[in-house]
């Protein structure tokens, strides 16, 4: 592969968010085993984009949430015994040098959007000042939990939001495009060819795309809850 | 009893069976060992297998608490530990607890498993939490308690299956439906079947609560985090009057909405009188279906906790003081939960038929047998009335 800008992206968010799914929908992707047992065995998934400025590669690290999390709940449960975290190195050594990060839930589920702050705590504490997407995927499932108004921590954050359905692609390159502009720092950056995905396996029709993006609108148009904790 | 308990929260890595060699040391002396948890290190195929001879002529084992024991372990190697464990506790007849939770091992670790299911028909209580089991994994452990209960009925005897803990295991609607067909095999001992955030939707609930009625000892159900609406709030509306030992019910967060909750409340309010526990927090419910709760509360004198925070009603709202007020009259004043969280009710939202009380529907024929407490239970709201 040419020397093209590369980046490293980490993807968490709770079980199960739909990561895996997302980050396979494209085909060039070929990813990489990381093997060695000290490294999680986390999966890399190099995903080129070509840019009005050249390509980029971010090499996207996908792991089962629940190794992460395990790790970083007993990292909670040593601290609060010793006062020290002892699991530190388990869990940082997937965020570690990380340049950008997609924070992920599930808008079937309310309690995968309610453990976003404590991801994006985790993130921040190893990966200060990096860009972050916070994605709400599956939006192509009818009954949906998480509303459009109710999510609110992006906005605290100062996170860019996206809606995406990773089972019918949409919005699938909205959260690199962004996180490319920032990497890059031009806003005029744009994709100008598409990547291959997998064929949907959903549609979601036009109508129903309208009346999500305009809920997210009307959504970000209402003042933030008057909320002193930090979390949600 | 005695325990050995290996010094956990160390984040221990342990490949080789010289890692383990004191663990092993220490769990050879004690001869009548009864409780082995290990759960919170990590053991690569050598250790487990070192870990399972020593386990293996312990007899008097009755619970095993192997829990978060292969972080960082790749997906070849937890199905070799699995299967040597496996293979030491198959015949451990005092085995009645067995804890795999939070072990990634997804389907392939499913696969070692089915022999201990099908030749231990000792374990009473069997936790599979967060275990990535997924639709194949769930179809896997089904099949296996499936055999094992062909092989109990060959053999006369009844089933020693009490508990199941499945909860976060990406089971989805056809996971749900494999385990149901487990559940029916050992309907007459199940007590508990605890399956939260498994991503059921409203046809895998329709199809698991189709089995689970026919489970008439069950005390607790937990699925939490799933989604039922209308669809699935029948079914649950259908399988209750079949429970009549039921203390605890928890379907919080999953879309029961207005009609799907009333439904459900209708049908707990003339028997389900052992009642403990019941969530019905963010569920989409506004007050006609809460407004239901009244008569339901009377003679459900063992509540303690009721749920019913995130939902589209006003706290302030006159249904939640005369819900308190029947709380009280049984001394339990504290059960309703803070609500803190609850939806404002928005005029301008567009509303469905799902946000109203389904009338006509008779949720059991077992229902109409009770018509002369419902009579009672009437009479007796009109009398409380705030």
């Amino acid at each position: 592969m040419a020397d093209i800008p590369t980046f490293k992206l980490v993807l968490v968010g709770g079980d199960p968010a739909g990561k895996t799914t997302f980050v396979k929908r494209h085909l060039t992707g070929e990813f990489e085993k990381k093997s060695s047992p000290t490294t999680l065995g986390v999966e890399v998934h190099p995903l080129t984009f070509h840019t009005n400025f050249g390509a980029i590669c971010f090499n996207t690290w996908d792991t089962a949430s629940l190794t992460i999390a395990a790790a970083a709940a007993r990292a909670a449960a040593s601290r609060s015994l010793q006062g020290q975290e002892k699991f530190g190195g388990l869990r940082d050594g997937y965020y570690i040098q990380g340049q950008c990060a997609i924070i992920m839930f599930d808008v079937t589920s309310r309690i995968t959007y309610k453990n976003v702050p404590n991801w994006h705590r985790d993130l921040v504490r190893v990966c200060e000042n990096i860009p972050i997407v916070l994605c709400g995927n599956k939006v192509d499932i009818k009954e949906r939990k998480v509303k459009a108004k109710a999510i609110t921590f992006h906005r605290k954050k100062n996170l860019q939001y996206y809606d995406i359905s990773a089972k019918s692609n949409y919005n699938f390159e909205k959260p690199f495009l962004w996180l490319a502009r920032k990497l890059i720092g031009n806003p005029n950056l744009d994709f100008v060819a598409a990547p291959a995905l997998a064929p949907a396996e959903v549609t979601i029709d036009a109508a129903t795309i309208a009346q999500m993006e305009n809920e997210m609108q009307e959504a970000s148009a209402i003042p933030l809850p008057a909320e002193d904790d930090d979390d949600l | 009893m005695t325990s050995y308990t290996a010094p956990s929260g160390r984040g221990l890595k342990l490949h080789t069976a010289s890692d383990v060699a004191d663990f092993v040391a220490e769990i050879a002396a004690l001869d009548d060992l009864e409780e082995v948890r290990l759960g919170g290190n990590s053991f690569g195929v050598e250790a487990a297998r070192a870990i399972a001879a020593a386990l293996k002529p312990k007899n008097s084992l009755k619970v095993v608490g192997f829990s978060d024991m292969f972080t960082g372990r790749l997906k070849d190697e937890i199905p070799l530990a699995l299967e040597a464990f496996a293979e030491a506790f198959e015949d451990k007849k005092h085995l009645v607890d067995l804890d795999l939770s939070d072990n990634a091992f997804g389907p392939a670790g499913a696969r070692p498993l089915m022999r201990l299911l099908i030749n231990n028909r000792h374990i009473q209580t069997l936790r599979l939490n967060n275990n990535g089991l997924g639709i194949e994994g769930g179809r896997l452990i089904s099949e296996a308690l499936i055999e094992a209960q062909k092989k109990n009925d060959a053999e006369g005897r009844a089933s020693a299956l009490r508990v199941v803990i499945a909860g976060r295991n990406r089971l989805e609607s056809a996971g749900a439906g494999h385990l149901a067909k487990a559940f029916e095999a050992h309907k007459d001992s199940l007590t508990t079947v605890r399956m939260p955030q498994n991503s059921i939707r409203p046809e895998g609930v329709h199809t698991l609560l189709s089995s689970l009625k026919h489970c008439k000892n069950l005390e607790h159900l937990d699925l939490q985090d799933n989604t039922f609406t209308r669809e699935g709030s029948l079914a649950l509306s259908g399988a209750i009057p079949h429970w009549p030992n039921l203390r605890v019910l928890d379907i919080g967060d999953c879309l029961l909405k207005t009609a799907g909750a009333g439904a459900i409340i209708k049908a707990l309010t003339p028997g389900s009188t052992h009642l403990e526990f019941l969530n019905l927090g963010f569920n989409e419910i506004k007050e006609p279906a809460a407004a239901l709760l009244v008569s339901m509360l009377i003679n459900k004198q063992k509540l303690t906790t009721l749920q019913l925070n995130g939902n589209i009603f006003d706290a302030e709202d006159d249904v939640v003081a005369s819900i308190r007020k029947v709380l009280a009259t049984h001394n339990h004043e504290d059960a309703l939960d803070e609500l803190d969280e609850m939806e404002e009710v928005d005029e301008e939202d567009e509303e469905d038929a799902d946000d109203h009380i389904i009338v006509e529907h008779h949720v059991d024929a077992a229902h109409e047998a009770n018509d002369e407490d419902m009579d009672e239970l009437t009479g007796a709201v009109n009398k409380l009335k705030v």
